[in-house]
């Protein structure tokens, strides 16, 4: 019973911190967070990420809320997907949200899974990443040496799995303004079985020709918003048409077509 | 490091190492081989438990972190010899044959009905798409589920 | 099932809500059921002034449970007033009084978070082995420590060694035959 031969992840040491300060202090280039787990046992399962330290997160209450405050959404780090999936304050004003989490994977690591390791793992098939890209959300970081940055989605995500968080950075808050009024959202993917890594989707938030936001999945190494295709819906381009210039930006014939497709659906739906 | 935790309504402590699974000490240490290890990476769904009534990947969660929490394995879904009614309609619709994906099918069931008791078809299957069956191609899964979701109690189901 | 209960706290009530700190597990009683789960904080709406939350908990030794979504709002005045709304469904062989008790189960929560103001605590991992406490953790053995098993288990093995070595003496004997 408990011998070595049933320990699957490589040797670490463990670290509960009870406070963000805390947690802060303790992360460095080999002492990486835990959050929901969803993304990184499977990585220490297989040996592929082999910290001498985790930080484990799952002490910092402070970091789990969802907070409708002026009208803003401001999302903790820790914020199950559960919790955004249930929560009515954000059906009725981040509808888009609601949607794209419905898709994340399956219930079992929805109940684990945070909005914040989401983002921070940045996998390039992610629907929350999408989503807060299209919503034009603010990513707020934190670390003990350099205190609290600010960064938009285009700074943040950067590479597939990479992001601009520093190994000493937790992301701590996503701020997510509020939709003009009016406002209708969707959100269309397509995976082979449900629950399924998105192979291609879309996030679109839509105000007739007042506002519209197109950020497209699998199109690019990281989330991508189709500024062409939002200028021209917002000229009074149809789906068909709008869809079309999104998906020009993309290699491959079968992507393309997949992702146009993906993004006129998107787009009838929030109109 | 010592953890004490509660599964199916029991106590149970045991020494684990910070990369000790929390999937490994319920086989292990507390002896419930019930729950079953499929893919060790959280797509099979094998390994599915209840902590505090909401499902969980044992596979994906490290053992000190259930220390004081309640889990419920498949091991606690039947009272005493009486079988739960999921596991009773799964035997009548011939929702298993190796049974090896079964616990964490039953869990995951479970939790649905309880939070969704009137689920469509559709929605019974979404909610199962984590747990991956190899032999019954899912028709008496889904079966079964939707007539526990339909039966009431007292009534022949 | 809508279920309706307001509830007094020893403190301002919103500040109690919005600090969340009365999410936790819940265990109550419903005629001669108990039922286990938990309660969560889900949303905190400060321009509506009202606190989502979602609650469930299962039948313990027999089938169904009591889940829903609940609204918790202050009541007027700033004192220590609180209104609960809930919708919640029932499963199994749950009855109303259980949708009722899981409502008190969080009243009860609510007061009790707002008399020992705490850190928040988390509503996840990280609580304190209380529940493992009211059990009485006593010495505890693996069921492969009792010898009883182990003799059966030996059993078993035996049989299994028997048969491969059976099957594998007629395979061969076979295999002879052929050529």
């Amino acid at each position: 019973m408990g011998e070595a031969a049933v320990l699957k992840p490589a040797p670490f040491q463990y670290v509960a911190p009870r406070s963000l300060d805390e947690a802060l202090g303790a992360l460095g280039e080999d002492a990486k967070p835990l959050a929901g787990g969803q993304s990184l046992v499977p990585l220490l399962n297989f040996r592929l990420a082999r910290p001498a330290t985790i930080v484990d997160l799952n002490g910092l209450g402070e970091l789990s809320y969802l907070r409708r405050t002026g009208g803003t959404l401001r999302i903790g780090a820790l914020t199950r997907q559960a919790a955004l999936e249930r929560s009515a304050v954000v059906e009725r004003g981040w509808p888009l949200l609601t949607r794209a989490v419905s898709y994340v994977a399956h219930p079992a690591i929805r109940n684990r899974g945070t909005v914040g390791g989401s983002v921070a793992h940045a996998d390039p098939a992610a629907e929350l990443p999408v989503a807060l890209t299209a919503l034009d959300a603010r990513f707020h970081v934190r670390s003990a040496a350099r205190g609290d940055r600010t960064l938009q989605a285009a700074e943040l995500f950067q590479a597939p799995l990479m992001t601009a968080l520093e190994p000493d950075e937790l992301l701590v808050e996503i701020e997510v303004p509020a939709p003009p009024d009016g406002a209708r959202a969707a959100f269309a993917e397509h995976a082979r079985t449900h629950g399924d890594f998105a192979l291609a989707g879309a996030a679109v938030v839509r105000a007739g020709t007042e506002h519209a936001a197109i950020a497209l999945l699998g199109a690019a190494p990281t989330p991508v918003r189709a500024p062409d295709a939002e200028r021209a819906l917002c000229h009074g381009a149809t789906a068909a048409e709008a869809a079309r210039i999104a998906g020009a930006q993309l290699d491959g014939d079968y992507r393309r077509a997949l992702t146009t497709e993906l993004v006129r659906r998107a787009i009838e739906e929030a109109s | 490091m010592r953890i004490e935790l509660e599964i199916n309504g029991r106590p149970y402590a045991g020494d684990v190492e910070p990369r000790t699974l929390l999937s490994d000490f319920i086989r292990h240490e507390a002896g419930l081989t019930g729950t079953h290890v499929g893919c060790e990476h959280g797509v099979c769904g094998a390994c599915t438990i209840q902590i505090d009534g909401e499902t969980v990947r044992s596979c994906l969660m490290l053992a000190a972190q259930a220390d004081g929490r309640s889990l419920l394995t498949v091991e606690g879904l039947a009272d005493g010899d009486a079988l739960h009614p999921l596991q009773q309609a799964f035997h009548e619709h011939h929702a298993l044959q190796c049974g090896f994906c079964t616990p964490g099918f039953l869990l995951a069931a479970e939790a649905l009905l309880r939070e969704r008791p009137d689920p469509t078809e559709r929605e019974v299957r979404e909610a199962l798409a984590g747990n991956l069956c190899r032999c019954t191609g899912y028709e008496g899964i889904v079966a079964a589920v939707l007539e526990v979701a339909r039966a009431r109690p007292g009534e022949p189901a | 099932m809508r279920v309706s209960r307001s509830v007094q706290l020893a403190g301002p009530a919103w500040a109690a809500l919005a600090a969340g700190g009365w999410s936790g597990p819940v265990r109550v009683r419903a005629g001669d059921s108990e039922y286990v789960g938990k309660v969560a904080l889900v949303d905190v709406d400060e321009d509506a002034r009202v606190v989502g939350a979602h609650a469930q908990a299962r039948r313990v030794g027999g089938w169904g449970g009591v889940a829903g979504r609940l609204e918790l709002r202050p009541g007027d005045g700033g004192g220590g007033r609180v209104d609960i709304e809930a919708d919640v469904d029932l499963s199994g062989e749950a009855s109303e009084d259980a949708a009722d008790a899981l409502v008190g189960g969080v009243a009860g929560r609510l007061q009790d978070a707002a008399r020992t103001p705490e850190p928040r605590a988390a509503p996840s991992a990280a609580e304190p082995a209380t529940k493992a406490a009211e059990s009485e953790p006593a010495a505890w053995t693996s069921p492969a420590d009792d010898p009883e098993f182990r003799r059966r288990l030996a059993g078993r093995a035996a049989i299994a060694v028997a048969l491969g070595a059976a099957l594998g003496v007629a395979g061969a004997a076979w295999g002879r035959r052929r050529s």
